[in-house]
């Protein structure tokens, strides 16, 4: 098994090179510089200035050799600077990551408190008006836009709802003059957190019941259950402890696939909800050309997804004993 | 397709004799959940033809003392805030999406066919090339990537923007399609007919494109289905974050984008909702039309 990931980790590095690459030239080919990124749009500075700060950027070198001189500095860790900012692109990547990573955990928790259960009994119930019910649920949860979705709950609901807060993860008031104690902060995040949870916990909800009930569905038809009713069990046990072992191996993939996208988040959604996320900072750099920041952004979530890939495959096996991924 | 055969028994008994194709929309219309689907489908496309020409407005058309109106008798959605007729920029907007669901849908599946076709037929080199280059496009941030290679299409002229962005999304969408031809196209490969059709000399391309990829045409179609669904909605986004389709040319995606004015997220809620409504209604159309075709055509489920 560890040879296997060695292996796997070994051959994403061309992968990871070429994506680097095509992800710079997407980067660069961008309208608009880096340097008035720098002074900000509209600010006046004489031509020297501009031309120093150029060079300070190595916007001067070839596109080639900013790509190489962008990698050499990314092999040891340094992601640059975010030219709007004024920070280490690290440091900002390190701050609103956990924001995302937060939403989309307790998104995600809430979504399968709800879809296991549920989609186990539309399996159980298949083709009863419970199932319909949550199969035509599940579709329009997949199939509205997520940030549709959000500005109906934000206009129907939450404008109705006085002192809801449609927006940010924290009261601006009282961050800024500081939390009297720590559970006043932890309620309200909580309280920012209702809408945005709710609609990722949707979407999310949408996808794994789906999952869960035709796993489960194709785990029922087998004899081995038909075996467990014949032999007397209550149907709880057959159920619950015999079928849902087997289901749970095509959720664990799902899973697995799904943990780098809580690092990675929503980006429309979190526009919406002005949730200071790390999808929020992507749009935020690419509409104002904060090359260094979107650079490291999109191979950040690039990384993700192959590690997601490669989870996914090792979850399979260690659920499933049968597989082996060595072979 | 709705050809009807007869073949006569030796005993002078004529039966009918029903193609595969003919078996799959039989199965299909037994479904009613995904005949509804279609039949919903089938109207909006229509009403997105016929409605704009019957209002007769065009898209230039501006009117700024009847702007921001509430639905009257005679703007029936309102008015936006430069005095255009909601009615007609929603259903415009919804030719707009989805012909842009539709163009990146048709990209996907010439790439994933042309792309999974060569790789599953010649295996070895071209294989694990082809399938590298796959695993690099799959492995790009999809949303994230989608914006930023909008972000970089900003040369390309309004009238044409809807195209750049079929195009983005249609480029990134195919590594999925392409890997399940490929793992089609490599069964098939091992079968009898392939050395038959070697043995009738028959070109590369001819053995892909006439006798293989034939073959795999269900998977393709009800891929190209749900790819569509998702193209919707990815150019909605993507419109939404004002990245997309550009005003004055109107989209469901960019017609949601007025809500992120806060005056007429509260106050003119005609602008806004009824595209979101519209989109979601064709979304969830064609993914029950794709169940329904992926049921249908599925042949372990041949009655």
């Amino acid at each position: 098994m560890v040879k296997y990931i060695v292996k796997r980790v070994l051959t994403m590095i061309p992968v990871l090179l070429v994506i680097s690459m095509v992800i710079f030239a997407t980067v660069k080919a961008m309208p608009g510089d880096e340097v008035t990124a720098y002074f900000g749009p509209g600010a006046r500075v004489t031509e020297e200035r501009r031309q120093e700060v150029r060079e300070q950027l190595g916007l001067d070198k070839s596109k080639p050799e900013q790509y190489v001189r962008w990698l050499g500095r990314f092999v040891t860790g340094d992601l640059g600077q975010s030219v709007t900012l004024r920070k280490p692109v690290a440091s900002i990547i390190g701050n609103y990551v956990w924001n995302t990573f937060y939403l989309n955990v307790v998104s995600l928790i809430v979504a399968l408190i709800f879809a296991i259960p549920i989609g186990i009994r539309q399996a159980v119930k298949k083709g009863s008006a419970f199932d319909n019910f949550w199969t035509v649920f599940s579709l329009l949860g997949t199939s509205v836009p997520t940030f549709f979705f959000a500005l109906l709950l934000i206009y129907y609901v939450a404008l109705n709802i006085p002192g809801m807060p449609i927006n940010g993860m924290r009261d601006p008031m009282l961050s800024s003059f500081g939390y009297a104690n720590i559970f006043q902060e932890i309620s309200d995040v909580a309280v920012h957190s209702i809408l945005p949870v709710i609609v990722l916990a949707f979407s999310t909800f949408a996808s794994f019941s789906r999952y869960v009930r035709n796993a489960m569905i194709d785990v029922i038809n087998m004899d081995y259950i038909r075996t467990a009713r014949s032999k007397g069990l209550k149907e709880k046990v057959i159920i619950y402890k015999h079928a849902f072992k087997n289901a749970q191996i095509p959720l664990v993939t799902l899973l697995g696939l799904y943990i780098p996208s809580l690092f990675s988040g929503a980006v429309i959604l979190e526009t919406v909800f002005v949730w200071p996320g790390i999808g929020n900072v992507l749009i935020n750099a690419i509409t104002q050309r904060d090359t260094s920041l979107v650079m490291a952004c999109l191979v950040f979530s690039a990384i993700l997804m192959l590690i997601g890939n490669l989870l996914s495959d090792v979850c399979y096996s260690l659920v499933d004993p049968r597989i082996k991924v060595d072979e | 397709m709705s050809k009807k055969e007869e073949v006569v028994l030796e005993t002078g008994e004529k039966i009918e004799s029903i193609g595969p194709w003919r078996i799959a929309w039989r199965k299909f219309c037994q479904n009613k959940v995904a005949v509804a689907g279609l039949v919903i489908f089938v109207l909006i496309v229509i009403s997105v033809i016929v409605v704009p020409m019957v209002l007769g407005y065009s898209i230039e058309d501006l009117d700024l003392t009847n702007a921001n109106q509430a639905p009257n008798a005679e703007h029936l959605l309102g008015t936006d805030d430069q005095g255009r007729d909601c009615l007609y920029r929603l259903f415009m907007g919804g030719r707009i999406s989805i012909m842009v669901g539709l163009i990146a849908a048709l990209i996907t599946v010439l790439l994933g066919c042309v792309i999974g076709g060569i790789s599953g037929y010649y295996g070895g080199k071209v294989d694990n090339a082809l399938m590298r280059f796959c695993e690099i496009v799959y492995s790009l941030p999809f949303t994230p990537m989608i914006i930023a290679v909008a972000a970089t299409m900003l040369w390309v002229p309004q009238q044409q923007k809807m195209y750049a962005v079929s195009l983005i999304i249609g480029a990134l969408s195919w590594p999925g399609l392409a890997r399940l031809v490929r793992g089609q196209i490599l069964a098939l490969r091992e079968q009898e007919f392939m050395q038959a059709c070697e043995a009738l000399g028959f070109s590369d391309f001819s053995k892909i494109f006439k006798h293989l990829l034939p073959n795999v045409i269900s998977l393709v179609i009800v891929n190209a289905t749900l790819q569509m669904a998702g193209a919707i909605l990815t150019e909605a986004g993507l419109s939404f974050l004002g990245m997309g389709v550009q005003i004055p040319t109107p989209s469901w995606g960019n017609l949601m984008n007025l809500a992120r004015n806060s005056q007429v997220f509260r106050q003119f809620p005609w602008q806004w909702i009824p595209s979101g409504i519209m989109c979601l209604l064709t979304v969830v159309s064609i993914n029950l039309v794709g169940e329904g075709l992926r049921d249908a055509l599925d042949p372990k489920e041949i009655q």
